[in-house]
């Protein structure tokens, strides 16, 4: 069984000082979080290192696994040290779980210690250091008490047997970082010490030992040892670390990748844009910017020139890039909480701490949503995500051959859902065309098939989808000046619609979006009322949201008349727009 | 707020491990709380104010860093300085309306260094007895005029 669990509160020390939130005791910790991290020397700290494990009772050690990486620092030698007291203190008996250590241990003299095994690796790798003569003991006999397979990169070794009490009767395990990667800091990720309580431990010990391991026997899917086992502590437990950890100020989430970060606030970008300067920082970071810009009564700029934004520079979502974090978001989510995201779900992440069972839920899901292939537009390649789970749930089969289709229904109505007050119209132009073109039940389908899911997911989903069009399509002059008019905009998507049935019906939202004039006839010049499927020649838009076409409008021109027919206003030149079909 | 702990965090260590010539913080200050600082500064050799040490004090809000902090000289040596009123308060556009994110501690540190070094005659700013009776505490809440581009 692991000695090292937090359940039998080992105790744990190091001789030298630690990094903020890399302390030694992460290694032992009982949350899973604070664990995962390792501990990790304070960077000015050279080898030796000293790690010493203590243990409320003689433990026969079996196996010892250390995986002596975090981040990039790797602790290259290690040497594996036993001492075996005469008498120990046993804090599991006299009730004091938990107390410090550091009084107990700096009394042990490192002297006393007697070498049992030593390693020097040559890369990364998983150490595992094994006692041949180990052999288990009643009642810690059985599938259960043997320590998994390793698998992966693993360098063995063998623990040797000085003397008779150097692995079967040992008080105080320590563990010696001898060397490092060159300039890298003394670093241990996990140690694990597999074994059994010594022959020579009192029979009450014994069995003691025996019941809390028969509480936290590992889930059969968490069988190898690299895995984190959860700890069986309470759910009050579980919360007040994870309340500690959000207050510790030092609390850092090394795994993320500096350039996911947002380079003013450093937090993980939701939506990255990329400035006009180069530098890429989150929407809602340009955001707060703008809004202190205007304090001053200054137009929105760029943070890092302070340029203010043109029709030709302005931000650009960085879409390379977010789909690069959503990717890191859901390989890695689970590991990150409080963080803004698009993708993965954080309710998934509250529910992981109280269960194992949430825990491996949660693991099969994510790999089965990596599973889908990616696209370049993420959005895009999320929506269908979720659209296949939804096939998947409801019960029509016939639908699963549409699937590319269906997302696109899925995302216009995840979009809609979230009812974003200035887009709905963009959203209803999409989902009218869908509607003529093909079944009428889908719209149903979709909404029952929200149920299962939490709703974090879609909202944040269809915000981001929201946002990113809204800022791709603002540039379009034409898009803006239509949002002031969505009635006429519907009734021009779907007498489109009607028109062009054999179009692609992402191509008629757009065209919705696009064509200003249509009257139940189609579209067509003001002046000459030729439609504009007979003329080929390109229709153009006037400021009074009339449209006609560049032949009559170059006679207009020539006739030095710029008035519409329709309305007979006046227009200039340069206030034409070329609407394309 | 969560976001300010962790920008100043990481200006910190940065100012730490590698802060730029003659600026060091203090740490005791720093312990206390994270949203005061103080920052020791030497005066710039070969300049007018070369061998003289300097006390800055930064008061960051919760804001931070979409709004700039609050820099006083403090201490017992208050610079003579064109720019810099008696009782500490700096005359400096990039602390109030020409702030921007992209702007940290260090660079606010530098540009402090630069107008003390580009200093031709030591003396207080001509209306410094007139302000230093009037003014508020807080720096930011003066309507500042910002003139001088040469210093």
């Amino acid at each position: 069984m692991d000695l090292c669990h937090p359940a039998l509160h080992p105790r744990i020390h190091c001789d030298k000082v630690s990094a903020d939130a890399y302390d030694v005791t992460n290694l032992v910790s009982a949350d899973l979080r604070v664990r995962a991290r390792g501990f990790r020397a304070e960077y000015f700290i050279k080898p030796p290192v000293n790690v010493i494990l203590s243990f409320p009772f003689h433990i026969h050690i079996h196996r010892i696994d250390i995986d002596p990486c975090v981040g990039s620092n790797v602790s290259l030698g290690l040497q594996i040290l036993t001492h075996s007291a005469a008498s120990i203190e046993n804090w599991l008996v006299d009730n004091k779980p938990g107390s410090t250590s550091a009084s107990f241990n700096s009394t042990i003299n490192p002297e006393i210690f007697h070498l049992v095994g030593r390693a020097f690796l040559e890369e990364r790798q998983f150490l595992c250091f094994k006692n041949n003569r180990y052999s288990s003991r009643h009642p810690f006999v059985g599938k259960d008490f043997l320590p998994g397979t390793l698998e992966g990169n693993v360098y063995e070794t063998n623990l040797w047997q000085k003397s008779l009490a150097s692995l079967s009767k040992v008080s105080h395990l320590m563990v010696r970082i001898v060397r490092t990667q060159s300039a890298s800091i003394p670093v241990l990720r996990s140690i694990r010490v597999y074994g059994q309580p010594s022959a020579a431990c009192h029979k009450d010990v014994i069995s003691l030992v025996y019941r809390i391991s028969q509480h936290l026997k590992p889930p059969p899917v968490e069988d190898a040892p690299s895995s984190v086992q959860s700890p069986p502590c309470k759910e009050e437990e579980v919360q007040d670390a994870a309340r500690n950890m959000l207050q510790d100020p030092s609390e850092e989430t090394p795994r993320i990748p500096l350039e996911y970060l947002d380079e003013i606030t450093l937090e993980l970008m939701a939506l990255p844009m990329m400035l006009p300067s180069g530098h890429s920082v989150d929407q809602l970071t340009l955001d707060k910017h703008s809004q202190s810009e205007e304090v001053w009564g200054r137009p929105p700029s760029d943070p890092f020139t302070g340029v203010p934004y043109t029709r030709h520079s302005y931000p650009i979502p960085n879409t390379a890039l977010k789909v690069r974090i959503d990717k890191f978001l859901l390989q890695e989510g689970k590991h990150l909480s409080n963080v803004g995201r698009t993708v993965g779900r954080r309710t998934r992440l509250v529910a992981q701490n109280s269960t194992i069972a949430n825990q491996n839920m949660s693991h099969s899901e994510t790999s089965h949503t990596l599973q889908t292939p990616s696209t370049s537009n993420t959005v895009h390649s999320t929506a269908r995500q979720v659209s296949k789970r939804c096939i998947k749930s409801s019960d029509s089969a016939s639908m699963s051959n549409h699937a590319p289709k269906v997302s696109e229904v899925n995302a216009s109505q995840c979009t809609q859902d979230s009812s974003s007050e200035n887009l709905t119209k963009r959203c209803s132009d999409v989902h009218l065309c869908d509607l003529s073109e093909s079944c009428r039940k889908r719209p149903k389908i979709t909404d029952e098939t929200h149920k299962p899911y939490s709703r974090s997911h879609e909202e944040a989903l269809s915000q981001s989808l929201d946002a990113a069009l809204a800022r791709t399509l603002g540039s379009i002059p034409t898009f803006k000046r239509r949002r002031k008019e969505p009635a006429v905009g519907q009734v021009a998507a779907s007498s489109l619609v009607n028109e062009h049935d054999n179009r692609l019906h992402i191509n008629k939202g757009i065209h919705g979006n696009m064509t200003p004039t249509a009257g139940p006839s189609g579209i067509s010049c003001c002046r000459c009322n030729s439609p504009a499927a007979q003329n080929s020649c390109n229709l153009l838009q006037l400021p009074c949201q009339h449209l006609m076409c560049r032949r009559c409008l170059l006679q207009v021109q020539q006739e030095r008349t710029l008035v519409c027919s329709l309305c007979q206003k006046n227009f200039q030149t340069g206030d034409v727009v070329t609407v394309h079909l | 707020m969560a976001s300010m702990q962790k920008r100043l965090q990481k200006e910190l260590l940065a100012l730490q491990k590698d802060p730029p010539p003659g600026v060091r913080v203090d740490e005791a200050s720093v312990t206390k709380s994270l949203s005061t600082w103080q920052v020791d500064m030497d005066g710039a050799p070969g300049t007018l104010f070369e061998g003289e040490k300097f006390q800055l004090l930064f008061k960051f809000g919760p804001r931070y860093p979409f709004d700039s902090p609050q820099v006083v000289f403090t201490g017992p040596n208050i610079p003579v300085h064109p720019h810099v009123y008696s009782n500490g308060h700096i005359c400096l556009s990039i602390l109030t309306e020409d702030w921007s994110p992209a702007l940290s501690v260090q660079s606010v540190c530098l540009s402090i260094i630069s107008m003390l070094s580009s200093c031709k005659e030591k003396k207080r700013p001509p209306d410094n007895n007139f302000y230093v009776r009037t003014c508020s505490k807080n720096p930011k809440k003066t309507k500042w005029w910002y003139h001088d581009d040469s210093v």
